[in-house]
């Protein structure tokens, strides 16, 4: 096989058993890489029901055909499993040097079932592969241990390691490598604790055999080269996701409070202007000459890797307006191992719950020392934390009192940086994600705004929604590349398939990625059905109630909110769209076309218990 | 009457981030922005690469996108404050 390495390494860690898989074809060409290899692993051999942390569940490590080489934006790797937070499928991904380093290894994923009696890592060099003891690591943060695995086995290799959040199951963990690059937000991190595995050091120095060396050289250098003459590269150097935060502002669209506002009186001390005087450097991922990651001191002098979602969600959204205490809460979180995310959100979650006297605590908005201890909390399971460190879904049906009114979540994942009040598109791209609410996919909010039609529900929003589902959450994530070249800068989607040609030989049009990103849309409904059973409902694909709710309450647009019903005939449009029934499921005609014929049957038998 | 005009984003970098008028009579938006395309040297009826008018690039008069006003006809008043919000990155 070319591009591809054409083997799985599959460890057992109940049985200390490795097992390198050669696969088809066949397999290959269907599921090109990343999610899409998730997804089918995980359909074809996780049994419906299973623990999410419990020892059967399957931690997967996935790259795509050509990650590693040397092409724009292709350091990254794609980390899946059944999610402890949400119960269904759960993914994410992180730029590191583990990606690249395990390709030079030899596979083009990892899939980790079973348990270790002691805490271990992983260390692959090759085919070398060996479990070692660590004692010693656990309890350490991700720093620590990427600096004591990295001595004892060169700064080359890429390391990826759990905190005390994964340790102690926070069902938000993630996975952390490189100070600060994290992937993973519904609780991949805490599937990894689960199975005592502290992190995998992986180094590799083979070269995948490739279909047109010399090809894929020139056009990765033409790629390069394109990126750095765009129009707007240069604006993006300076503040890369962090004007976002002024843009939100402005259209009152800023997560505030608890995502009860749109608008923070503090954003001119969070925004992306402030940052630029800060920053000290600029960090990135492998074979990315368009870096995002920007670093400026925090309040204790350290430093902390700031983008626009950890910032709007562990500032403005818990009522923090200053910037250096913001990246102190981001450093923590990396240093735990938390997903920021959802660590701003069970924040602002708990202090709205304490500020109206649901439970007995003294949070309160903007209490900065507050958050760094629930933090801590949190990635113990301790104190408030052992609370909120369920995540907000689960915290709200335990604390009751109408609290689940205010839990910002899809599907029991937190919702990003986005507030909806009054974005229709937006809210079915957080309805639809494939993992819960997230924006990897669908970021339609900026066209939304632009093109002038808020508060129209018509078809064309969820002929968006599906067509950033196609090209994000379809292409880019089988092929583990990042999806900023594209959507910052215009970077033209033509490049993907030259690049999967000159790799592995194999042509693809743009429409077979998006066939091939229906493909994975369905199985992973397919799989969300079949996890939750009679439980399905497709009130499963509605973004947060407040959002319906409460209006807004200041700001130029005070007195919006999203309307239930024309969202609902949207979210039917979108189901209609996608060949999928009123359920939200994909109907036996569009598994059939999309090649799932042998699924559909396995889908139908679940059906049967479904209303 | 003053109005303000503020520009974000990188469109900023190539027009300017804040322009001040003194009006004297009946003003639209379509107008002031036809002022800042002009004094900062943009081609007639662009804002950098964004056409003025197309629906690729938000306009808000006091924080309230003009898709809730009259458009580009929307009028403005003494201290009312024209925001160019172009697409932003970020996501």
């Amino acid at each position: 096989m070319k591009g591809w390495n054409g083997c799985f390494l599959r460890i057992d860690l109940s049985n200390k058993k490795v097992i390198k898989q050669n696969y088809s074809e066949e397999f290959a060409h269907k599921w090109l890489g990343g999610r899409g290899f998730a997804i089918k692993l995980l359909w074809d051999e996780l049994t419906p029901g299973t623990d999410p942390l419990g020892p059967d569940n399957m931690l997967m490590f996935l790259t795509g055909p050509y990650s590693g080489l040397v092409i724009p934006n292709s350091g990254k790797l794609v980390v899946a499993a059944k999610s402890p937070i949400t119960g269904g499928y759960g993914d994410g991904n992180l730029g590191s040097m583990a990606g690249p380093n395990l390709r030079k290894a030899g596979y083009d994923a990892i899939i980790i079932t079973g348990k270790l009696d002691k805490p271990s890592y992983i260390l692959i060099e090759n085919e070398k592969v060996e479990i070692i003891l660590a004692n010693e690591l656990w309890g350490l943060d991700c720093y620590e241990t990427e600096k004591i695995l990295k001595k004892s086995h060169g700064v080359s290799t890429g390391v990826l390691s759990i905190g005390q959040s994964g340790e102690n199951l926070t069902r938000f963990a993630t996975i952390i490598s490189q100070e600060g690059r994290a992937g993973g937000r519904p609780g991949m991190g805490a599937v990894m604790g689960s199975k005592k595995l502290k992190a995998i050091v992986i180094h590799g120095t083979k070269e995948p055999l490739l279909a047109d060396k010399e090809a894929l050289l020139k056009l990765g250098k033409e790629g390069f080269d394109s990126i750095q003459k765009r129009d707007n590269y240069n604006f993006w150097k300076k503040q890369g996701t962090m004007a976002t935060v002024e843009w939100c502002q402005n259209a009152s669209t800023l997560p505030t409070r608890n995502f009860s506002e749109g608008i923070f009186e503090c954003s001119k001390e969070i925004d992306g202007n402030t940052m630029e005087k800060q920053t000290i450097k600029q960090r990135g991922c492998p074979n990315c000459n368009m870096i995002c990651g920007n670093i400026i001191l925090d309040t204790n002098g350290e430093e902390s890797e700031l983008d626009y979602e950890n910032v709007v969600m562990l500032g403005s959204n818990i009522g923090v307006g200053d910037l250096k205490k913001v990246a102190t809460l981001n450093r923590i979180c990396d240093m735990l191992g938390l997903d920021t995310i959802s660590a701003g959100s069970s924040i602002g979650f708990a202090m709205e719950c304490s500020e109206k006297k649901l439970i007995d605590s003294d949070l309160y908005f903007g209490d900065f020392m507050g958050a760094q201890r629930l933090l801590r909390e949190m990635a113990e399971m301790k104190g408030e934390g052992a609370l909120f460190g369920l995540g907000v879904k689960a915290a709200s049906e335990k604390i009751g009192k109408g609290s689940s009114d205010f839990a910002i979540h899809v599907k029991g994942l937190e919702c990003s940086a986005y507030d909806c009040h009054l974005c229709p598109g937006m809210a079915l791209s957080f309805g639809t994600s494939p993992i819960g609410a997230h924006h990897k996919d669908a970021w339609v909010i900026s066209w939304e705004i632009s093109s002038g039609t808020r508060e129209e529900y018509g078809p064309s929003k969820a002929d968006k929604v599906i067509e950033f589902q196609r090209i994000r959450g379809g292409m880019y994530e089988s092929l583990v590349a990042c999806r900023f070249p594209w959507i910052e800068l215009g970077f033209e989607n033509e490049w993907f398939p030259k690049y999967i040609e000159a790799a592995t030989g194999v042509k693809y049009s743009l429409d077979d990625m998006w066939i091939l990103g229906d493909r994975i849309y369905a199985l992973i409904r397919a799989f969300w059905v079949r996890e939750y059973g009679g439980k399905w409902d497709r009130k499963m694909d509605y973004p947060p109630i407040r959002w319906f709710k409460e209006p807004l309450k200041k700001g130029p647009l005070t007195g919006k909110h999203l309307d239930l019903s024309k969202y609902d005939l949207l979210l039917e449009e979108y189901y209609k769209k996608r060949g999928w029934n009123n359920l939200g499921i994909p109907t036996n005609d569009t598994m059939k076309k999309l090649g799932l014929e042998k699924e559909s049957i396995e889908l139908n038998k679940i059906l049967e218990n479904v209303k | 009457m003053r109005i303000r005009v503020r520009i974000f984003g990188e469109i900023s970098e190539e027009i300017g981030k804040n322009y001040d008028f003194e009006i004297h009579g009946k003003i639209t938006v379509l107008e002031v922005l036809e002022k800042v395309s002009s004094i900062s040297g943009q081609k007639r009826g662009y804002l950098g690469n964004y056409k003025i008018g197309e629906k690729d690039i938000g306009y808000l008069v006091n924080g309230k996108n003009i898709e809730f006003l009259d458009g580009l006809a929307t009028i403005l008043h003494d201290d009312n404050e024209l925001v160019i919000l172009q697409p932003t990155t970020g996501g």
